[in-house]
């Protein structure tokens, strides 16, 4: 792959695109700001806190977000992800709206192997019906993991491979969601449940072939 | 942007023209018999195994069969040492083989990673080494729940067996035990480890799939109590696919384990050594004890402070039982 694809790929991926949470799309105004928390199981058990603004961009609605999660377990600080991107509606008929979404997307992790680090991004559509006090859509997305860095655990090079090479790993794969979302919202404060499953890049089976996560979101 | 960030962003490029690939063998796990010619292999059934002899070709053969399914020799080379003037190496031509798809033996696709392939492809071995004479097991876990299937389709085949913290040797144990044999908690550290990790890298080829299955090592079976950190038992390469389609052979459509290894077992009237970890809770005495009576001529050795990997951590106290065991006339008298 040429240098200058790459490096293209790492600036695609770290720019501000499109946020992948789902939220309600019939209760964004331009202007509006939104504070989120989620739980989940996505793989692994997370947690996150996001902003949302939402602005408009080359006439289009488009939802900015920044959001940062601890992955659970022992809730080891060093298993974080941190996501930046937008949500651009697309369509909306009525009721019906379309959205696209893309993030980028810096995810760490320390396990029994390895120390990484990954520089990923996620594209997701979701359509569905959209009104103020409640939505419905579906969603299907791809998140690529484009680059993770790896450093080998004593206890790997000492059990298992002595060899295993540290450093910057290119084309490694990623992971296909195709779910459903569902929100109703209670003033000011909006409750969101997302769902589905869940294949790699190649169709194989994961560890955890569901998503599940809950989230609260509030204006400010 | 500051000069702090074009410099971040310098590195991170630079680092990126330097990649790897993780398909590539050697990076993340070992090099199969397939990518290095140099690793001693064998090739039968169409499969090209990783293995190697100890001892004189002379001398009855003993077939070395190790855990998983999926795993590999490597933690059953020292049982080929010496204990003072003893040694199984002496006794017998030793061979230690990683099984199919498994190790840096040959990877398959489900169609040939089955429970008759196995039977097959053990029963091919022991033709080549030892042609019209029967053999003996050696097995440690899942291996010792192959040679005694094994045992139970060819019992004319095997002279006499020593397994070390068999497995469940029916689905009905299995299913009975599974809840304790895993550690599948969601708030483990572990499994989370594990379920992360796939954002990292997909299990979409055999380099990254045995590398991924490695990260539930120390903490998917706690109650083997295996010794934990760099100076546990090691391997070289678990085999994920071989792993997951050999299980599932053992299963019905609805995913519970119907395998049964001991219909005709009794019929085998050679003897057999139990061997078993006291520390080991779920695989260790208690089940061991329980399927004694499953064989005709059976006897149990439980080695005091071990967990399942006995033969690891305690080789001096397992040679000791072995060779014990092959000097007593108790159990279906000496050789």
């Amino acid at each position: 792959m040429s240098r200058r694809l790459i490096v293209t790929m790492i600036l695609v991926a770290s720019l501000p695109h499109v946020a992948s949470a789902q939220w309600n799309l019939a209760r964004r105004t331009i202007g509006d700001t939104r504070l989120s928390m989620s739980v989940g199981v996505d793989p692994a058990v997370i947690g996150s806190v996001g902003l949302h603004h939402t602005v408009r961009i080359v006439g289009l609605r488009t939802q900015l977000g920044a959001d940062a999660g601890i992955v659970g377990g022992e809730a080891d600080l060093r298993d974080y992800r941190a996501r930046l991107g937008a949500e651009v509606q697309l369509v909306e008929l009525g009721q019906v709206r379309v959205a696209a979404a893309l993030s980028g997307i810096v995810r760490g992790t320390s396990t029994l192997l390895f120390r990484g680090t990954n520089i990923g991004a996620d594209a997701g559509l979701t359509a569905g019906l959209y009104r103020r006090g409640w939505f419905v859509a579906g969603e299907a997305g791809f998140d690529k993991a484009i680059l993770t860095h790896l450093v080998h655990s004593d206890w790997y090079r000492e059990r298992v491979y002595r060899e295993a090479k540290d450093g910057w790993y290119l084309d490694n794969g990623g992971t296909w969601r195709f779910g459903a979302a569902i929100g109703v919202s209670v003033g000011a404060t909006e409750l969101l449940l997302r769902g589905g499953l869940q294949r790699t890049q190649g169709w194989e089976p994961l560890l955890v072939p569901a998503y599940l996560s809950i989230g609260v979101g509030f204006d400010l | 942007m500051d000069g702090r960030w074009i410099r971040c962003l310098g590195a991170v490029a630079l680092g990126a023209c330097e990649t790897m690939t993780m398909a590539e063998p050697g990076n993340l796990v070992p090099a199969t018999v397939m990518e290095n010619p140099a690793l001693p292999a064998i090739t039968i059934n169409g499969t090209r195994l990783h293995a190697e002899t100890r001892g004189d070709p002379s001398k009855p053969v003993m077939i070395v069969l190790h855990g998983g399914p999926g795993a590999d020799y490597r933690s059953m080379l020292p049982l080929a040492g010496a204990l003072g003037d003893f040694s199984l190496a002496d006794r017998y031509f030793m061979v230690f083989w990683d099984q199919r798809g498994a190790g840096l033996s040959q990877r398959h696709d489900q169609e040939v990673l089955t429970l008759d392939q196995y039977d097959a492809d053990l029963l091919a071995l022991a033709d080549r080494y030892s042609p019209g004479r029967p053999v003996t097991l050696l097995g440690h876990s899942w291996g010792g729940m192959y040679g005694t299937s094994f045992i139970d389709r060819h019992p004319t085949r095997v002279a006499e067996a020593i397994f070390i913290e068999t497995g469940p040797l029916t689905g009905a144990t299995f299913e009975r035990i599974k809840s304790d044999l895993y550690d599948l908690n969601i708030r483990r550290e572990w499994l989370n480890d594990m379920a992360w990790a796939t954002r990292f890298f997909s299990a979409d080829d055999h380099a990254r799939m045995d590398y991924q299955l490695l990260l539930g090592s120390e903490g998917a079976q706690p109650r083997n109590n295996s010794r934990r950190g760099p100076h546990g038992e090691p391997g070289w390469r678990y085999g994920a696919k071989v792993s997951r389609y050999l299980m599932e052979d053992g299963q019905d459509a609805n995913g519970t384990m119907t395998y049964d290894f001991t219909a005709n077992l009794r019929q085998f009237t050679g003897r057999v050594l139990l061997i078993a970890g006291s520390r080991s809770e779920v695989l260790g005495p208690s089940l061991q004890r329980e399927q004694l009576p499953r064989y005709a001529n059976a006897t149990l050795r439980v080695i005091d402070g071990a967990g399942h990997d006995v033969q690891w951590t305690h080789t001096t106290a397992v040679l000791t039982a072995i060779r014990d065991f092959l000097a007593s006339p108790t159990v279906g008298g000496a050789r």
